[in-house]
């Protein structure tokens, strides 16, 4: 039996009756409209477990996409909403790949972040208008009743919940009650969509050059490329790492002598760049503290006490080495330039982002304040030769902020921040910060200065934070922090009594 | 108006239901005559054409034997295929009425081996597949319809019911059928 013929047989032996499933799946309307308002319902959805929060609305924008695209020569409003599932697409996807990079959240929270927020929401709402109209006019033509006010509550609906979010309203009443209204507008507008059955057969839907199958592949495919070249390649600081060969000047020379005299440590001294050793002219006295933290999270050891067990955790390895160090210069007040050293003693497992985030003296005390100049840091690390590079810091700033406790008290905090990513090759990978402090009051008697270390130890985390991104206290399933403090009494005659404080 | 509103109205052979059966349904019968009738003024008499079958064989509707969609659209089909059959001058009359025709005891009895065959060979397709063989075999719908409609391209729909086609020809039979 040839093709033709097959056909024919075939023709003729399909049954009298098409099952049911088959005559409520054959119509030109269900696929498309079941694609825009699954999309619809997924891009109002915010579910934040898993990523859902933007897989999700990913989701959703390219159904939306799929679901207009053959109805785009239906009408002019169909044309319009499918113009405007472009556009959304086109704003919202690029916003994925660059979540996967450290520079998605400063973007993202920027003017223009907020700016392409509020437009991302208008293209929305104009899209649920112009899909309004659009049903409105699917039903004229075909001449059914004309009804699609489920598409309408939507647009309301989506004013009600921008309105909310422009007020900052972060209550749960009308939380509740929002979500419950779209519940029911979601229930009414798949209800409608069986309704619209009728007047739906009357579309005739476009062809496509490229069936929705590829187009979700490819869409699929081009985040994926997009979200991992961010992991890979836009997951650190880009570093301007130089070689460290030229000697310094006279004078600088002259500096570093004094302070290796007055107890600077050797090793930590060498790092300084030349305008840190010039800025230590007068230099009187120097302070130093050295202590080696655990960036890992050790093991519990059980010891038995009696009837009682007693866990406490261990760390076999400590992997940075800490050195405080602060010089006095010379004045009628106290002037202090404060340095903070750090060394990674073993191999770094991951390659991301770092924050020294220090709290000067003058954090939370108001006997100290800053002193002439910006904070200044670098990082350094050694090459196989032994050949010593050095680059600034990705960023170093000053940031102040008024907090407020339990109790009511406004505080004005200032804080330094140095962002960093450590190289991926040579060893003894190291750097420090700095700043510089004199007393307000002429009757102080102690100074704490401490640095917190944040060390990001995996990729695992999406959208992507920077160290300095990472809130959290504590270990993260990301990051990880250690804190090192310099602390020191200065006794009536001018000694030093150092404390050996163990955060 | 509802789909119990309008049957009723049928049943009762109220002209209220004629009216409510074009404004409700003709965009469905026109979907199905549209790509077996090609003539745009044939498929209109073809339209009037099933909606009076509709109306003088309301009761025949069973609703236990399917729904009211798949009887109109079998109903409908017919009314399009006689159409079609009398324009190309073809072939005899489809029956009006569900079941269809009275063929020859024969003819009655190998259809029937067929469509059980067939029957049973849809009902190892998966649910898409089935529903591209009714599209392409039942409803006679146009490759480019078929793509359109389902987001693919022509090439795909081809190579789709390609497969199937071979498969269905390997159940009922290899090359003998």
């Amino acid at each position: 039996m040839n093709e033709r013929e097959f056909d024919a047989l075939l023709e003729s032996a399909a049954p009298e009756l098409p099952p049911d499933d088959v005559a409520r799946e054959v119509t030109p309307w269900r696929r498309a409209m079941e694609n825009i308002l699954g999309g619809s319902a997924m891009c109002a959805i915010t579910l934040n477990l898993l990523a859902m929060n933007y897989l999700l609305p990913t989701i959703g924008v390219i159904l939306q996409l799929l679901g207009f695209r053959p109805l785009r020569r239906e009408n002019g409003w169909f044309r319009v909403c499918w113009l405007l599932a472009i556009l959304r697409a086109a704003l919202f996807l690029p916003c994925i790949v660059l979540n996967a990079t450290i520079y998605g959240t400063a973007a993202l929270s920027s003017p223009a972040g907020t700016a392409l927020t509020y437009a991302m929401l208008a293209v929305q709402m104009l899209l649920f208008f112009c899909f309004w109209r659009a049903l409105r006019a699917t039903q004229r033509k075909s001449g059914t009743e004309v009804r699609a006010g489920s598409a309408a509550a939507l647009l309301v609906w989506y004013a009600a919940v921008l309105a909310l979010a422009y007020v900052q309203y972060n209550g749960l009443l009308l939380g509740f009650a929002m979500l419950g209204c779209y519940i029911l507008i979601l229930r009414s507008l798949f209800h409608l969509s069986r309704e619209m059955e009728e007047s739906g057969y009357a579309l005739t839907p476009a062809p496509v050059r490229l069936s929705d199958s590829v187009l979700v592949k490819t869409a699929a495919a081009l985040l994926a490329v997009g979200v991992a070249c961010g992991y890979l390649f836009f997951g650190s600081y880009r570093m301007d790492w130089q070689s460290e060969g030229g000697a310094v000047g006279a004078e600088a020379a002259e500096l570093c002598a004094e302070l290796l005299a007055l107890g600077y440590p050797e090793t930590a001294l060498a790092d300084l760049s030349e305008d840190d050793l010039l800025a230590c002219r007068g230099a009187t006295l120097v302070v130093a503290h050295e202590a080696d933290k655990p960036m890992n999270g050790g093991r519990e050891v059980r010891e038995e006490f009696g009837s009682s067990t007693h866990i406490k955790t261990v760390y076999d390895v400590k992997e940075l080495h800490f050195t405080d160090v602060a010089v006095r210069l010379s004045g009628e007040a106290e002037r202090w330039r404060v340095f903070h050293h750090f060394r990674w003693t073993e191999e770094v497992k991951f390659r991301g982002t770092e924050l020294v985030r220090l709290w000067p003296a003058y954090y939370e005390n108001d006997s100290w304040r800053p002193d002439d100049g910006a904070p200044t840091g670098r990082v350094l690390y050694d090459d196989a030769e032994g050949n010593v590079y050095a680059a600034p810091c990705a960023s170093l700033t000053v940031e102040r902020y008024t907090v407020t406790n339990w109790l009511g008290w406004t505080y004005h905090l200032e804080d330094i921040s140095a962002e960093f990513s450590l190289p991926s090759r040579g060893k003894n990978r190291r750097g420090y910060v700095a700043y510089s402090t004199e007393e307000t009051d002429g009757e102080t008697t102690f100074l704490a200065s401490r640095s917190n270390y944040t060390h990001q130890e995996s990729r695992l985390q999406y959208p992507v934070r920077t160290a300095k991104d990472y809130s959290g206290w504590g270990d993260g399933p990301v990051f990880r922090r250690v804190q090192n403090a310099l602390q020191f009494s200065i006794l009536d005659d001018g000694s030093i009594d150092l404390w050996n404080y163990e955060p | 108006m509802h789909e119990q509103e309008v049957l009723a109205l049928l049943r009762a052979r109220d002209e209220r239901g004629a009216e409510a059966l074009l404004r409700h349904y003709a965009p469905l019968m026109r979907y199905i005559i549209a790509p077996i009738v090609p003539d745009a003024q044939d498929r209109e008499e073809c339209l009037s054409d099933a909606a009076l079958r509709v109306w003088e064989r309301i009761e025949t509707y069973d609703p236990a034997r399917g729904t009211w969609t798949a009887w109109l659209t079998a109903l409908t089909r017919n009314a399009a295929l006689n159409r079609a059959r009398k324009q190309g001058s073809s072939g005899e009359e489809l029956s009006s009425e569900l079941p269809s025709a009275e063929p020859t005891p024969e003819e009655r009895l190998l259809q029937q081996e067929r469509r059980q065959a067939l029957l049973s060979a849809l009902g190892r397709l998966g649910q898409k597949e089935r529903v591209l063989f009714y599209r392409k075999y039942y409803y006679r719908q146009s490759t480019a319809q078929i793509a359109a409609e389902l987001g693919m391209t022509e090439r795909a729909v081809e190579g789709r019911l390609y497969r199937i086609k071979k498969t269905l020809r390997e159940q009922l039979g290899g090359d003998e059928a």
